[in-house]
């Protein structure tokens, strides 16, 4: 056997291949010029903010204007005057003649220990240790207990100044600031106190939310807490122990919410492109599910999203990994859809069903309707200095309307729905208001009922009544009952009384076994002619 | 050669005391190490480890950050989960040295260290094409480079993206021309805070300072309803608080850069500006560059922070888009695309791009990736195409060839062996009888 060739000169060849894995320093220069062609590199120079970034054009996805901000009512104190609405600020006013300032943030994040640590870092001042924050003075801003906050230090170059907060406990949380010189801020004292007694959250709200005090700390003033609202231009009734998070708009989640227990995710995105097609083959596939047919969806239950018909999709399977996951979404129809998702472990989301619907329902655009009742300041029992905190749950939002009950209508507890009442083994009636076209609720209604869309001629046909002094159509119904929330009525029968009011839909509606409906026409006839606003 | 083969055993019964083996130069001990079969079989234990732990850990942090960590490093910790709730920091090797040194250990002796006789000869050809196969694996870690080209039907492009390495670009355009200097994303990756990293360029009138780089963030209008812990710009600030956004993406391609950058003039600080790369997003498909401008020197610039851009020599128009279906669904079946490649001063070329036919051009192979809804044109879809530039592209093909060759000879070899072994067991049985 012959040797093939020398070894050595081909080992050589092959060193520099181990030259393997260099590290080297970044530069912090920029590299070489190189040109391109204006069709090699196409540069919009003039896009503005909201498109170079992707924020889009819905209602509160602009950079905040202090127009938009909480609508905030107070009496002004004597000798005070009313200062320009300024950014990140709900409002403030001044001590006429003097630099002293007082400054409400109706919501801020960061919790007591850390807004207050701030204020005394601001004025050069020593924490408070958790004893001292735990037995701060009581006093109330914007119908809600809040500790009284006394710093004194050297504020933005001024020595000599004094800082008194109020804060509240809830979540968010609610800030009054007086600061100014020492001695101005003492002599005012009685007057801040009174401003902040004072506030009221009122009239329409599109972008802060104000908080709502925790149930361990809600004054028990007998008033309806105030209702969270949200921060970007879509709102809705949050459900008891769902709260609203910011909207990511870039990332096509409009409106998003925090489910009780924090395990599960709700989001909205309004009016995108894709399609229903498109938006279910991406659920189903997250799923590891099989598509979803057309006739499946036909079936689907219907329910109002956003003043349109929706349908619900209900998907069990593994999601991310995770196991035994659900998903509600409601789909709009055409190429712009809007969706409003429900995900998280098959016991959270299934809990919490009758919520997410009631929310879907309740979603709506920009300045809707939102009711802020709060207790006037002037007239609700004040807490004591000091006084603990007392228990009260969170309120639904204040009824509108008013109605005689007929006898045998029994209420029902804890419904966010107005005047809810139950009859029979599986009947109710309430009434409600929802945005929208009102002939689009009407194909909802019909959908739930297994009937087709409402054609020209009957919706012109639609027997007339009279419902808040307004025309209203009626619609009468019978067939399968299947609503979006799973109840099931073989043999049903359906009345609806419904009118266009403002931008919105009131209406009346009543469903319920055929046989036991009948017998219930007369009472919600009567029912309905009694439906008044309340003063 | 050692003692025992170097002491002449002319009479086994001899008991004389062999001599002490002589000692081996250090240079031989490195040598007789790098040739071991025991170094071989070390490594190969290490690679199917890393492959174990690098595809368990691929669950967790994407393919990205683990090729990174496992398989692109010199030495990593890998997690090894014991239980639930047990998980064990276990020191690796990454698969560089590993790589690196299997490649030595093949060379010293695999190659070197063996005979070159006509009998080793598919050996060594199996050995030269194992070489070929970890040389194509470094070259593609060296210089290769990836993205993808996203069309719209009838639109024509030549502008490749990264799937995950950003970059830093400042721009400025002179009448028909722009330019563009570029720094690496690496390079600002560290600035996660308030401290910046300065940015300078020959030449430049102004400095840039980077700061609060996030990898993923969004941007969102600051109300009271949350604290920032970043710079609010105009009312809007770069969010990335998975508490307030949500988990982030595993897979870095999905995860959406950000950073907040300032001008620095003679030394002053002035305009501040937010940059966010959300250039991968499908709504962003055939859109133009949309940079922060500001003005300096006396001049209008734009600094723009996108995944890395490369421009192809030519350009590529997307004719038509097939998309079938499973019958009763509107799951794609298979997709494809028809393309025109159109070069300065040569014949437009047409070729037809779907799954397993790439079309190659001129270093880069343009495969057929996915699809997505035109947002601009309902009804109407866009195609992306991953487009690679890998010198050693057909060499793992190639090495593969040639192992194959190699043992084949080898078997032939061996097997040519054997059956005159017995052609001549056959006969010496045939004389005896």
């Amino acid at each position: 056997m012959s040797r093939l060739r020398p070894r050595t000169p081909f080992l050589l060849s092959l060193c520099p291949l181990l030259g393997l894995g260099g590290c080297s320093d970044q530069p912090t220069t920029f590299g070489e010029t190189k040109a391109y062609t204006a069709r090699e590199r196409s540069v919009d120079w003039n896009a503005d903010h909201k498109t170079r970034l992707m924020l889009r054009d819905a209602a509160g996805q602009t950079p905040a204007t202090p127009q938009e901000k909480v609508s905030i009512t107070a009496k002004v104190p004597e000798g005070w005057e009313e200062l320009p609405a300024r950014q990140f600020r709900d409002a403030s006013w001044r001590v006429s003649g003097s630099e002293a300032e007082c400054a409400l943030l109706a919501s801020v994040r960061g919790g007591v220990r850390g807004n207050v640590d701030r204020w005394c870092e601001q004025f050069g001042a020593a924490r408070l240790s958790d004893s001292q924050l735990e037995n701060l003075p009581k006093a109330e801003l914007l119908g809600m207990p809040a500790k009284l906050v006394e710093i004194e230090g050297s504020f933005q170059g001024h020595s000599g100044w004094k800082l008194v907060g109020l804060i509240t406990d809830s979540d968010p949380q609610a800030t009054l600031k007086f600061t100014g010189p020492g001695d101005t801020v003492m002599q005012n004292l009685d007057k801040f106190l009174a401003l902040a007694r004072s506030l009221k959250v009122g009239g329409a709200v599109n972008r802060t939310t104000p908080p709502t005090p925790s149930a361990s700390n809600a004054p028990a003033t007998g008033g309806a807490a105030p209702t969270e609202q949200p921060a970007t231009g879509y709102t809705g009734d949050l459900p008891a122990g769902w709260k609203q998070l910011p909207s990511q708009p870039a990332r096509f989640r409009d409106a998003i919410f925090g489910v009780p227990g924090g395990d599960g995710d709700c989001s909205l995105c309004a009016a995108v492109g894709g399609g229903v097609r498109m938006n279910l083959d991406r659920w189903t596939q997250q799923f590891g599910l099989p598509p979803i047919s057309d006739d499946t969806l036909a079936k689907a239950p219907q329910h109002p999203l956003l003043g349109k018909p929706a349908r619900l999709v209900e998907l069990v399977g593994t999601f991310k990994d995770r196991a035994d996951q659900m998903m509600l979404a409601l789909i709009t129809e055409g190429n712009q859809v809007s969706t409003f998702k429900f995900t998280g472990p098959k016991a959270v989301v299934s809990a919490e069903k009758q919520h997410f619907l009631e929310l879907a329902a309740s979603l709506r655009q920009g300045q809707g309707v939102v009711e802020m009742p709060t207790t006037p300041a002037d007239t609700a029992p004040q807490l004591p200095p000091g006084h603990g905190p007392v228990t009260m749950p969170v309120a639904p939002a204040a009824p509108r309307f008013e109605a005689t009950v007929p006898t045998g209508w029994q209420p029902v507890a804890r419904s966010r729905k107005e005047l809810h009442h139950s009859f029979g083994a599986d009947g109710e009636v309430y009434v409600d208001a929802l945005g929208g076209d009102l002939r689009q609720l009407l194909d909802i209604w019909r959908g739930e009922i297994g009937q087709a869309p409402i054609a020209d001629t009957e919706f012109a046909a639609l027997p007339k009544t009279t419902l808040l002094g307004g025309d209203a159509v009626q619609l009468d119904l019978t067939g399968t009952f299947d609503s979006s929330s799973g109840k099931h009525i073989d043999s049903a029968r359906m009345l609806v009384v419904a009118r266009r009011d403002g931008d919105m839909n009131v209406f009346v509606k009543l469903v319920g076994d055929a046989a036991v409906v009948a017998a219930q026409e007369p009472a919600f006839s009567t029912f309905c002619s009694s439906l008044r606003r309340k003063p | 050669m050692n003692a025992a083969t170097a002491t002449p055993s002319a009479n086994p019964s001899t008991t004389r005391p062999t001599a002490p083996a002589p000692a081996r130069s250090p240079l031989r001990l490195v040598f007789d190490l790098l040739a071991s079969m025991k170094l071989t079989v070390v490594l190969m234990g290490l690679l199917a480890l890393l492959t174990l732990t690098g595809t368990l850990a691929q669950t967790v942090d994407g393919i990205y950050y683990v090729q990174k960590q496992y398989f692109e490093s010199w030495g990593l910790w890998a997690n090894v989960s014991l239980g639930d709730d047990l998980t064990v920091p276990v020191p690796l090797p990454g698969a560089v040295p590993v790589l690196g040194l299997l490649f030595v250990n093949l060379l010293v002796g695999g190659i070197a260290r063996m005979r070159w006789r006509q009998r080793n000869l598919g050996i060594l050809t199996a050995h030269f094409g194992i070489a070929l196969l970890l040389v194509a694996g470094y070259v593609k870690l060296s210089v290769s480079f990836s993205g993808h080209l996203s069309l719209p039907e009838g639109a024509i492009g030549s502008t490749i993206r990264s799937f995950q390495e950003w970059e830093l670009a400042l721009l400025w355009q002179e009448g028909d021309q722009v330019f563009e200097r570029t720094i690496p994303g690496a390079t600002i990756e560290n600035a996660t805070g308030p401290s910046p990293v300065r940015l300078t360029g020959e030449g430049l009138p102004f400095m840039v300072d980077v700061s609060y780089f996030q990898e993923h963030c969004t941007p969102a209008l600051k109300t009271a309803m949350f604290q920032s812990a970043t710079p609010v710009v105009d009312g809007v600030c770069l969010v990335g608080d998975p508490k307030l956004i949500g988990t982030w993406p595993k897979d870095r391609d999905n995860r959406l850069a950000g950073c907040y950058v300032q001008i620095v003039e003679n030394g002053a600080r002035g305009a501040m500006g937010m940059l966010w790369a959300p250039d991968l997003l499908p709504t962003n498909v055939a859109a133009p560059h949309r940079p922060w401008a500001f003005e300096a020197g006396g001049r209008k610039w734009g600094l723009e922070l996108r995944h890395k851009v490369w421009n192809l020599p030519y350009d590529l128009r997307l004719d038509k888009f097939r998309k079938s279906e499973h019958p009763g669904t509107t799951m794609a079946r298979d997709f494809s695309s028809f393309v025109t490649v159109l070069e300065p001063g040569s014949m437009p070329r047409e070729a037809h791009i779907y799954m397993n036919e790439p079309l190659r051009k001129d270093g880069f192979v343009f495969y057929q990736t996915s699809f997505g809804p035109d947002p601009k044109r309902p009804g109407k879809f866009y195609s992306t195409f991953e487009v690679a530039n890998n010198p050693s592209d057909k060499w793992p093909e190639w090495s593969c060839y040639v192992i194959g060759i190699g043992l084949l000879g080898h078997f032939i070899w061996k097997l040519s062996l054997f059956i005159a072994a017995e052609n001549r067991r056959r006969h010496e049985y045939e004389v005896r009888a």
